[in-house]
């Protein structure tokens, strides 16, 4: 298990005055909706060790940002005049921090569709950021097999562009965990996503770097409904298998594209993820297949359709560490006027296809230090094909560059660079972006 | 296992259960999506008799050597046959401001409540603002970015003149992103209505003619020109019906949408209650229904306005008719039959005037004024401008339609529009 996993939990269990066990730090944040596998077969959930320990704890993080991006800091071109702005070129490429959001979503007055992220808006200034301050409550009674959490996040943005400042409930749910001896869990809520791996990072204590890569938009948002969790060890082959399954309003996208608070068309969406684990003494290996289906959530037609199949592989060795995902997408095209998303309404949603994947390479090197416990150097490589219906289609990729310091396991100090390229179908922009973070966990 | 598991198993069972069975499909049905009929799309529905959006297709568009309806029975004796080189886009007679009027339908958007203005790049290899075209980049071709199969496709350009060097290969620039990302000076230049459609459809001419007219009065109207563009790195053909034929907004929550015109089409109530369009003439609207815009023109006398209407069923009064002179017998009879309008006969002084051919099929109100040679027309109360029908007929006789045409202006205010 890396540090950064132990951030939260740790502190948290030490505020309790509790040592953290194995299954503690693997189900400390119940963000991260996959608990990390472990050789006995210890039911998932968190069981305080101690009767005395309350059922009530509170944790969280704050993530204080700089952000400087080229240009005016958007991916829009000033000299380009086709409509929607939003199709022609990746809104989401200059991230500036671990939600995701872009330094600007500048269009120059032209109109867009509704594919646009959350926006800082500093443009191309150099600006301090107060990412994210989160607050995390847990309720896990000593008498039942239940979790309740609840994670709330208060986003301060200038009022200007960025829509202003938000208070937003990421995540409220309550997670059974029904038979005693066997790793089933039932969730019940607004949860994360089943979809691929690159959830398990949201939050930006979790996330090795900083910025959510380019294929995120499509797994990493949150979801509202049922889901269940079950994975079955083989200590005979040093595996475990598990899947993952929900039932949701809509799909994994991020609520800047599809809401997850309501469904728009009243039919459910349905995710699963098959996973496979082998664990080894000196290597872990994790491979999975993420599929899911339904209506589109953005538009109120149930006969419209949204597929999306992903591919996910994470190997671990030493100090190495190697995460790469595939996803692939394709949205019918919506039957009326109409497109309902977290950044409004607009005019249609278009049928749309789009082709990924990114790979990330981590060396986390322990640092016998009284402050400093870990230095990691990552590099991620990222890559997009993406089309709306008749617009013609846009390749970009990226280069990410980065380092990441963890003192006293509260303080993580992290910089990275993100190398935009527009390689076919959008114009060259200069949309390059230097992002620093300081998160605190508490 | 305890009591309490057990009831838990159960509930959490249940529950998914009931999940399952609530989760059935939503209550709205799947209506058809909005489309984009393009010119090649209208003619294929006109080759098999088909409808768009309730309009007859082959009220637009006339394959090669067929009937042209406007030049048909019940409009005409003998029918007579468009051209057997081409297929034609029907030239309709309509009135706009009070006067004769053409124009066609080249395009219908189906449930798409708007359009947006795309920019149509020109290469030149220098600027020159009194004449842009001037130092065009010789045989080179326009450069767009958007299909037709895109809801965002329009027919109405921006043009951008783009500088570039006089040595520059034409096929170096066949992608809009490859002219943004070289960084050359853009210049922008006034709007140009160019739909996207096959090489082998122009304004109909019909065997013997050498150029499109009018039907019911002969002025000759304007035409287009073929051209091919670059899109997405292929040659693709388009009709051009000219430039400054169209307005956009520049408002800052519509910039780049398309100024609408109301179109009227007159109808009457049908046996069973159904608006039924009459085949009459249409009248051209200066804006939007109940704007009250004044005309646009330009300085060359070209109307800004018309080019994107949208059409609205225009109920008459049975009292309401078309003037029909007596060379019209058969439509005479037609519209008798059918009913919903009053079909006088046309005084003989009346039908003798020099401007007799600028009345033909215009409606009036009271048509016992084409009784009276005396007070003919001023005594008329006319429907042939969209401040007349919209001040003379009831709001609930006005339905508009969800639909929006590419509507070029052929001939407007005496003259031909267009090339």
């Amino acid at each position: 298990m890396s540090a950064r996993r132990v951030f939260a939990p740790t502190l948290a269990l030490l505020l309790l005055g509790a040592a953290p066990s194995a299954a503690d730090e693997a189900q400390a944040l119940p963000g991260a909706e996959e608990p990390e596998a472990t050789s006995s077969s210890t039911p998932s959930g968190y069981t305080p060790e101690a009767e005395s320990a309350s059922p009530f704890r509170v944790s969280g993080y704050v993530d204080v940002g700089f952000a400087k991006a080229q240009g005016r800091g958007s991916s829009f071109h000033p000299d380009d005049t086709r409509v929607p702005a939003d199709y022609g070129a990746d809104a989401f490429a200059p991230a500036v921090n671990s939600r995701g959001d872009v330094a600007s979503l500048d269009a120059g007055g032209r109109f867009v569709n509704g594919f646009l992220p959350r926006t800082v808006d500093i443009g191309g200034h150099a600006s301090f950021l107060l990412n994210t301050a989160s607050l995390e409550l847990f309720y896990e009674p000593s008498s039942a097999p239940v979790l309740v959490f609840a994670r709330t996040q208060f986003l301060p943005r200038f009022e200007k562009g960025s829509g202003g400042t938000r208070l937003l409930l990421q995540q409220a749910f309550g997670r059974v965990t029904p038979f005693s001896g066997h790793e089933l869990t039932v969730t019940v809520g607004r949860f994360d996503s089943v979809f691929g791996i690159e959830y398990l990072e949201n939050e930006s204590p979790l996330r090795t770097g900083i910025t959510p890569s380019l294929m995120a938009r499509y797994t990493t948002g949150h979801q509202l409904g049922v889901k269940s969790f079950y994975r079955r060890q083989l200590p005979s082959l040093s595996s475990a298998v598990s899947l993952n399954v929900a039932v949701t309003n809509g799909s994994s996208r991020v609520e800047s594209l599809q809401t997850a608070d309501l469904s728009l068309t009243g039919l459910p969406f349905v995710s699963a993820r098959l996973g496979y684990e082998l664990q080894l003494l000196r290597l872990q290996l994790k491979l999975g297949l993420s599929g899911q289906t339904g209506a589109r959530n953005d538009q109120n037609d149930a006969h419209v359709h949204q597929t999306q199949l992903g591919a996910d592989a994470r190997l671990t060795a030493g100090w190495f560490s190697l995460a790469a995902e595939y996803v692939r997408a394709r949205d019918d095209a919506g039957s009326a006027p109409g497109k309902h998303t977290g950044m409004g309404d607009f005019f249609y949603a278009s049928g749309f296809a789009v082709d990924g994947l990114y790979g990330t390479l981590a060396l986390a090197v322990p640092v016998p230090g009284e402050a400093l416990r870990t230095a990691t150097v990552y590099g991620r490589y990222d890559r997009r094909a993406a089309e709306f219906h008749g617009f013609g289609g846009i390749l970009t990729s990226r280069y990410t560059v980065g380092t990441r310091l963890d003192f006293w396991s509260v303080l993580s100090l992290k910089a990275e660079y993100l190398f935009n390229r527009e390689n076919a179908g959008a114009p060259r922009v200069d949309n390059d972006v230097f992002a620093a973070s300081a998160v605190y966990v508490f | 296992m305890s009591a309490p598991f057990l009831l838990l198993r159960m509930a959490i069972i249940a529950g998914l259960l009931l999940l399952a069975a609530g989760c059935g499909s939503s209550g709205q049905g799947s209506a058809s999506p909005p489309h984009i009929w393009t010119l090649g799309q209208v003619r294929e529905a006109s080759l098999f008799q088909g409808t768009i959006a309730g309009f007859s297709a082959s009220e637009w568009v006339t394959p090669r050597s067929q009937p042209i309806p406007q030049w048909s029975p019940p409009f005409s004796e003998t029918p007579l046959l468009q051209s057997g080189e081409q297929d034609g886009l029907n030239v309709l007679p309509a009135f706009s401001e009070g006067r004769p009027a053409a124009f066609a339908v080249a395009e219908v958007w189906e449930r798409v409540p708007e359009v947006w203005v795309q920019p149509w790049y020109v290469l030149v290899t220098a600027y020159e603002p009194s004449n842009p075209m001037q130092y065009r980049l010789k045989d080179s071709l326009p450069v767009v970015d958007i299909e037709e199969a895109s809801l965002f496709y329009s027919p109405f350009w921006e043009l951008i003149y783009v500088v570039v060097p006089e040595d520059t290969p034409l096929d170096r620039y066949t992608r809009a992103t490859a002219i943004l990302s070289a960084g050359l000076p853009l210049h922008r230049g006034g709007g140009l209505l160019a739909p996207l459609t096959p090489a082998d459809v122009l304004p109909t001419v019909s065997e013997g003619r050498t150029g499109p007219i009018r039907p019911l009065t002969g002025d000759a109207v304007g035409s287009a020109r073929q051209g091919e563009t670059w899109l997405h790195g292929r040659r693709v053909p388009y009709l051009s019906f000219g430039s400054s034929t169209f307005t956009w907004s520049t408002e800052a929550s519509r910039a780049g949408i398309i100024d609408e015109a109301a179109l009227y089409l007159f109808a009457r109530t049908g046996s069973e209650g159904q608006p039924t369009p009459l085949g009459l003439p249409a009248v051209i609207g200066t804006g939007p229904r109940g704007a009250g815009r004044a005309a646009r023109v330009s300085a060359t006398g070209v109307p800004q306005f018309g080019a994107l209407s949208r059409p609205h069923l225009a109920l008459l009064p049975t009292s309401a008719g078309p003037f029909v002179p007596s060379t019209m017998g058969l439509l005479k009879d037609t519209l008798r039959g059918e009913g919903g309008v009053t079909v006088v006969e046309v005084h003989p002084d009346i039908e003798a005037r020099a401007d007799m051919k600028d009345y033909v099929l215009r409606v009036a109100l009271n048509p016992d004024c084409f009784k009276d040679p005396a007070k003919f027309p001023a005594a008329c109360r006319w429907l042939d401008s969209q401040v007349a029908v919209e001040a003379n007929l009831a709001p609930s006789s006005l339905l508009p339609q969800d639909v929006l045409f590419t509507s070029p202006v052929l001939f407007y205010d005496g003259k031909k529009v267009g090339r």
